[in-house]
């Protein structure tokens, strides 16, 4: 641990030599990570998981149909050719009492897959619930309403909700199929769960019927309506409110602290300030309070990176894929991105 | 308590016609002599090369000349001054008033005569009783302009000193809490800066829009930028750091807008330079703040054969090193981020447990390539000679020599603090030497 007094004494006097005109400027990180990921975001709407148009481009194919994706892209996208983990999960629990569940294990491995290197990257990056929590986010901000303030605590308990809301759906989904049960009454009330509440049913759903992709007699659940409608008003008072609570959330989230993608930080160059919570969307403390171990990841994290983005100490934060440095903080003046020049 | 020109009385617990008189007294030698200590030290500073552009930090750094002037203009035209005493008041909120904030600390050595009369010997710091003899005596021009000072108080130093002010002058004490790590601290501390925000609004008859405070806080969000570009030179050597201390100095009085443009066009001249000692011992600066003109120690440090590549003052780098990064443009977004702003990353001695002051001691030492590191304590400043004691098992953990250097407001310790600086920056070198 301790640095031997040689080094540090002589190391300095090259310091000078390396930081020259051109290097101090060119190693300037000019984009925003929040903007990359709004890109990547509307990219993945269009072309990717959600598959607006996947369909048309793609047409429709067996193979891709049962690559599952680990986030909530819905069964009801009208283009999308294939859709998320957690619908296949509750068919196979509902359908497989028979079969004694053999059929769960093709997505359960596809989703391990998936999931084992990138955590709850899915969630900031490509989800499609994630894009309107976003965009909305944004919205918010322009109309100058402040979000609520989550208390740590009372973050986690949220937080650990989600992991009772995926026990609930693939418990009940279970006793519907399981002939013991008896509760073949309950499937005209609730079929289903996640079907009938996923918000992303009915958001997209009236938008492809808006822009003529959905025939207009395409059936929303009431639920799902009532479930969007509180997704988007949770949006004007938290920030990615959903992400703490979503079940899909909920089963990456048991890999997301093993995941290859790592948030790293060099605590000898925090400062403490708290940004990294600040603008944390999921209010995790760690990232800011942790003194010694640099490995800051999370089993909360969504990955969105907003840490990095305003991190104002030079590679105290970063992003490691597989031991690879991906992107590191580096002050900015705030002023430089509302136009205002220096 | 009334405005002090509405002529109104005020109760005087400290003060009484006679200290007022001698204090008086005093007021013409003060001034004379913080005329010639800054001077003399401006002429040591000008004696080594230095850059074109330092001659405007110089020119400002006169407290009776320039821009006392200019401010004295602003308040005849209307405009208010308000003072501060510390890093921890938000320049930022002051000035979205459209006001403009001073800070009032002192390092005026004649100044501490008049506080002694009147405290006797308290054990003060010098700092305080100098900020206090500079007010009793009325010899600074700039703080006699102030409205109203805000006091937090992070010491008992500061905390009294903002009791004896309001003898003189309209004061508003901010409670600093003393542990940053709960959250009822924090919560408390933003309670004061709120607190801040409506007692100011009250005075002014001025609701604080958005709008105004946003402007204000990128006004300083340039000047941070222009700080830490100008950091990175520094770190480089290519400026001695008594010159780099008295541009972070200036942003206790200058037009902050004016300063940033002159730090970046201080930076254009020295980018690409070479370090201007490269011989030179790299030496950090820490401990309890240097304040213009009690250029003792920096001036110390480097005719001694060092150069100061980074400082952890709270008159130094601290003043514009941390930014502000505002998430949401709303009032209270903005008051909550500039709380922390001020509260987090600081490394005052009065937080405890202040284990962020190591971390980012041992951080800039590492960052910057310094040496060793000087911790300067001024005699009766009690907080950072305990945080000295801790910081020295943390650096000889590390291999890091330090000195702590005790020092009052005169020049009677000059010789003996010079001998033990000389044999500090001696051994730097000799340990140089031995291990490459």
């Amino acid at each position: 641990m301790a640095v031997p007094a040689g080094t540090m004494a002589i190391a300095p006097t090259a310091a000078p030599a390396q930081t020259g005109k051109g290097k101090a400027k060119s190693r300037r990180r000019r984009f925003k990570i929040a903007d990359m990921r709004i890109l990547t975001q509307v990219f993945g709407l269009i072309f990717g998981n959600a598959m607006l148009i996947g369909l048309p481009l793609f047409g429709t194919s067996n193979i891709l149909r049962h690559i599952y994706l680990p986030n909530a892209s819905t069964k009801f996208f009208i283009y999308a050719p294939t859709y998320a983990t957690l619908y296949k999960v509750q068919d196979t629990v509902f359908s497989g009492w028979n079969s004694s569940y053999i059929d769960l294990l093709v997505p359960l491995l596809i989703f391990v897959t998936l999931t084992i290197p990138l955590g709850r990257v899915w969630c900031a990056w490509l989800c499609p619930l994630g894009l309107p929590q976003d965009l909305l986010t944004r919205l918010r901000r322009r109309l100058g309403v402040r979000h609520l303030e989550i208390a740590p605590h009372h973050a986690d308990f949220i937080h650990s909700l989600k992991y009772l809301g995926l026990a609930v759906i693939v418990f009940y989904t279970f006793a519907l199929g399981a002939p013991f049960f008896d509760l073949k009454r309950m499937w005209n009330a609730l079929p289903v769960p996640y079907e009938q509440f996923d918000p992303n049913r009915a958001l997209y759903t009236y938008l492809q019927m808006a822009v003529g992709l959905a025939p207009p007699s395409t059936h929303v659940p009431i639920m799902s309506v009532l479930v969007t409608i509180l997704f988007i008003g949770t949006c004007f008072a938290a920030r990615r409110f959903w992400c703490h609570l979503c079940p899909q959330g909920a089963m990456m989230s048991l890999f997301n602290k093993t995941a290859f993608v790592r948030l790293r930080k060099d605590p000898d160059k925090c400062t403490h300030c708290r940004i990294c919570y600040r603008v944390c969307p999921m209010e995790i403390l760690n990232v800011y309070e942790q003194r010694g171990s640099s490995d800051v990841s999370s089993e909360k994290c969504v990955h969105c990176y907003n840490c990095v983005d305003n991190c104002p100490e030079d590679g105290c934060l970063s992003v490691e894929l597989l031991g690879k440095k991906v992107v590191e903080s580096k002050y900015r003046c705030q002023c430089d991105e509302s136009g205002v020049r220096t | 308590m009334k405005d002090a020109s509405g002529g109104a009385q005020r109760v005087q617990r400290y003060m009484n016609r006679e200290l007022a008189e001698g204090a008086a007294a005093h007021r013409d030698r003060i001034r004379e002599a913080a005329a010639a200590q800054a001077q003399k030290h401006i002429a040591a500073m000008k004696a080594l090369a230095r850059p074109k552009a330092m001659e405007y930090f110089d020119e400002m750094s006169d407290h009776f000349g320039t821009r006392a002037e200019e401010l004295r203009k602003f308040k005849e035209a209307g405009g208010k001054v308000i003072g501060s005493l510390c890093y921890f008041a938000p320049a930022e909120i002051v000035a979205a008033f459209g006001a403009v904030p001073v800070r009032f600390c002192s390092g005026v050595y004649e100044a501490v005569h008049p506080a002694n009369d009147l405290l006797g010997d308290a054990g003060l710091c010098p700092l305080v009783k100098s900020t206090l003899g500079l007010k009793m005596s009325g010899a600074s021009p700039i703080l006699e302009l102030c409205d109203l000072v805000i006091v937090p108080t992070p010491c008992d130093a500061k905390l009294k000193l903002g009791e004896i002010l309001q003898d003189m002058v309209d004061v508003h004490l901010m409670n600093m809490p003393a542990v940053k790590t709960t959250e009822a601290g924090r919560q408390s501390w933003i309670g004061e800066i709120k607190g801040l925000v409506a007692m100011l609004e009250k005075r002014f008859g001025q609701k604080l829009r958005p709008h105004m405070l946003k402007k204000s806080i990128q006004t300083y969000q340039r000047a941070q930028a222009a700080w830490r570009r100008f950091s990175a030179l520094r770190k480089n050597g290519a400026i001695w750091g008594r010159d780099a201390l008295l541009v972070a100095q200036l942003t206790f009085f200058d037009d902050i807008p004016r300063w940033t443009q002159n730090v970046q066009k201080l930076c254009d001249e020295l980018e690409g330079r070479g370090p201007v000692a490269p011989d030179a011992a790299r030496v950090m600066l820490g401990g309890s703040p240097i304040i213009w003109p009690n250029w003792k120690v920096p001036l110390l440090i480097e005719e001694s054969g060092g150069i100061i590549i980074a400082d952890e003052l709270c008159s130094g780098s601290r003043t514009m090193y941390d930014p502000v990064v505002v998430e949401e443009w709303t009032l209270d977004g903005m008051l909550v981020a500039l709380a922390e702003r001020y509260m987090m990353p600081c490394t005052c001695p009065s937080f405890s447990p202040n284990l962020e002051r190591e971390q980012n001691m041992l951080g800039k030492i590492r960052e910057s390539g310094a040496e060793g590191m000087v911790f300067h304590v001024l005699r009766g400043c009690h907080l950072n000679s305990l945080d000295a004691t801790k910081a020295s098992r943390t650096l000889r953990e590390q291999r890091i020599p330090m000195l702590k250097v005790e020092s009052e407001y005169d020049e009677g310790d000059l010789e003996q603090v010079r001998t033990r600086v000389e044999a500090f920056i001696e051994m730097i070198k000799a340990r140089r030497e031995s291990s490459g």
